[in-house]
């Protein structure tokens, strides 16, 4: 405890010296230990999510940027396939399916359409109202409705997706009717609504006054038995609410309107190999696994952090040279005290502690600085992502 | 009838036939000789000779900080010479009291942990409260109570001389050994400062053994050990 006490005592005395030497330790060790806690961590919760979804269905491309659509909520990168996709593999009585459509953001928090099915395959409770039943009304995950601070009768406008494109479809304000209990899953995140919800964020299916009650001339473009058109200056609505959800709409053909993908759970592998074959031969339309996604995605991540884990060796090694550096030159500067030391009595081993203890006090300490480096490290890429 | 004489007391420091030979230096290496010094409880010895003549080797022969190539010293009663490392490392932090030149603080310890660097360094000695209390006493006797969470940085030379007088006697050792304590100071203060170890070695019971050479300090000194000439 003396020796001790004299090495605490020397570090504190050299505070500038002591804090340079640990912040070198901290900063050493906290790159390899939170690329490795990082990666550990993403590889679990990106396969814990991918097994929930034995196979995808989608617009042919990047496999990855499917696999993070439908699963991962990441909006606006996956292409689209007809809702005729969903629907023929709907009618196969060895497969369960989910639609989904993932474009679109309400204030940042990604908008989820699908079917109620969705909900209760995923185990997620209403917690505070209900869930949506039609066009127009919300459901916040748990975390959504904390961070935006929503409730059960509240609105929430979608983002529009190009705020300078005067064409491009208008944000729309939608009702928040239900919560979900918590299930710290990336469901949590979402503002889920019903695919007729999507399909008017997308432009498809609007509402404005009904073209027969329209009186002013220049609104008439023309009209016929069977067919009218009107002029784009007629107002469209942005608001679904019970007064005027009479006049949303959808033109054309039900089959075609877009998807971003479909979750397939088949019966089993011989229909999950049927089901993969038969998708995969056609032109327009892709079916993956994402767990084997997210494999070839994880090798890739963990040749990265081999670099990494690479620089961090040569970081070590140069802090370690350094610190064994400035122990060599802190020996030479105390040679007058070790002689004292000894010539009072102290032994050589209790003056090998001495510097021993100071060491270990610089690698302890470092240490507990690289794991709150890690931990800060762990925790922005948390809030930044959601994914771990 | 008369009573017979008394023994004499046993000596505190014995050398006999001390020779050592710096292991390096060439043709010019130093070889200290030494026949016999003896020095008895109470009896202060000063140690002259000019720089180079084996003044500080001779104190570190004594006091069991480096062995002789031959001949035997004695602390104590105890051939110090001969024993292990370690049993002259106890022998030493117990039985002995080291007074520096320049003092030799550690500058990163205030002026308490710096009297008690013995009881730190040592696992013979047992650091507890009498002992604190000790240190405090001390250090209340020699005017430097108020200053016992200073640095050295924080103290006049005078009050550096005072600490490590006080680290010399808080272990209340036998023989306090005092190596060119003076070195760096004026004439005055040189004189203040061997008056001070004197009297302070004095009321605690202790015998010094000054090594100098400062012929102006050897008042007071039962037995002057001139290593330049003969021993008087």
């Amino acid at each position: 405890m003396g020796v001790l006490h004299l090495a605490l005592r020397h570090l504190f005395y050299h505070t500038g010296r002591s804090l340079i030497l640990i912040a070198c330790v901290g900063v050493a060790l906290a790159l390899p230990v939170a690329s490795r806690v990082l990666v550990a961590r993403f590889n679990a919760a990106l396969h814990e999510r991918a097994a929930t979804a034995p196979v995808v269905v989608g617009a042919k491309g990047s496999r990855f940027d499917l696999v993070f659509s439908s699963l991962y909520f990441r909006p606006g990168q996956a292409g689209t396939i007809p809702m005729s996709v969903y629907e023929r593999l709907a009618d196969d009585p060895e497969l369960e399916t989910l639609p989904m459509h993932v474009r679109f953001t309400a204030r940042g928090a990604p908008v989820v359409a699908t079917d109620i099915g969705y909900l209760q395959r995923r185990g997620l409770r209403v917690a505070d109202g209900r869930a949506f039943a039609a066009m127009g009304e919300a459901v916040l995950g748990a975390g959504a409705a904390r961070k935006l601070k929503l409730a059960p009768g509240d609105t929430l406008s979608s983002d529009q997706l190009q705020a300078y494109d005067l064409t491009s479809p208008a944000s729309i304000r939608m009702r928040v009717v239900g919560v979900l209990a918590p299930t710290g899953t990336i469901d949590d995140g979402a503002v889920f609504v019903d695919l007729e919800t999507a399909w008017l964020l997308e432009g498809i299916a609007h509402g404005h006054q009904d073209a027969a009650t329209v009186e002013r001339p220049d609104l008439l473009i023309g009209k016929t038995d069977d067919y009218v058109a009107l002029s784009g200056a007629v107002v469209t609505e942005q608001d679904v609410t019970g007064g005027n959800a009479r006049d949303f709409h959808i033109h054309g053909d039900r089959a075609d309107l877009p998807l971003t993908a479909v979750l397939v759970y088949p019966a089993s592998e011989k229909a999950s190999t049927i089901l993969r074959t038969a998708i995969n031969a056609t032109p327009s339309a892709q079916a993956v696994e994402p767990t084997r996604v997210i494999d070839e995605l994880m090798a890739f991540v963990v040749r990265v952090r081999m670099v990494f884990d690479g620089l961090a060796v040569v970081l070590g090694v140069s802090t370690l040279a350094l610190i064994g550096l400035i122990s060599a030159l802190s020996y030479r500067v105390r040679e007058d005290e070790i002689r004292t030391l000894t010539e009072i009595g102290c032994a050589r081993w209790s003056v090998a502690r001495l510097f021993g203890y100071e060491l270990g006090a610089i690698l302890v300490l470092g240490a507990l600085l690289a794991a709150g480096l890690a931990w800060g490290v762990f925790a922005a890429v948390r809030m930044m992502t959601g994914l771990v | 009838m008369t009573d017979p004489d008394p023994t004499p007391p046993a000596p505190v420091l014995l050398g006999e036939s001390l020779r050592y030979t710096y292991p390096s230096g060439g043709r010019d290496r130093f070889t200290l000789e030494l026949d016999r010094i003896e020095i008895t409880p109470g009896q202060h010895t000063a140690c002259i000779g000019p720089s180079g003549c084996g003044k500080s080797t001779l104190l570190r022969l004594l006091t069991g900080i480096m062995v002789p190539d031959r001949g035997t010293a004695w602390l104590d009663g105890e051939a110090i010479s001969d024993a292990s490392e370690g049993r002259r490392r106890a022998l030493r932090v117990s039985g002995v009291g080291m007074v520096f030149q320049q003092f030799a603080l550690l500058d990163y310890l205030n002026a308490m942990d710096n009297i008690l660097v013995p009881y730190r360094v040592s696992g013979a000695l047992r650091l507890d409260r009498a002992v604190r209390d000790r240190a405090r006493s001390l250090a209340g006797e020699l005017g430097i109570g108020a200053l016992l969470k200073r640095k050295p940085a924080r103290l006049s030379q005078g009050e550096r001389q005072r600490v490590a007088v006080c680290r010399a006697l808080v272990t209340r050792p036998g023989l306090i050994v005092c190596d060119e304590p003076t070195g760096n100071l004026d004439p005055a203060r040189s004189r203040a400062t061997v008056e001070l170890i004197v009297r302070e070695a004095e009321a605690s019971g202790a015998t010094v053994l000054l090594v100098t050479h400062d012929h102006g300090l050897l008042d007071g000194f039962a037995q002057v050990v001139d290593l330049g000439g003969g021993a008087g």
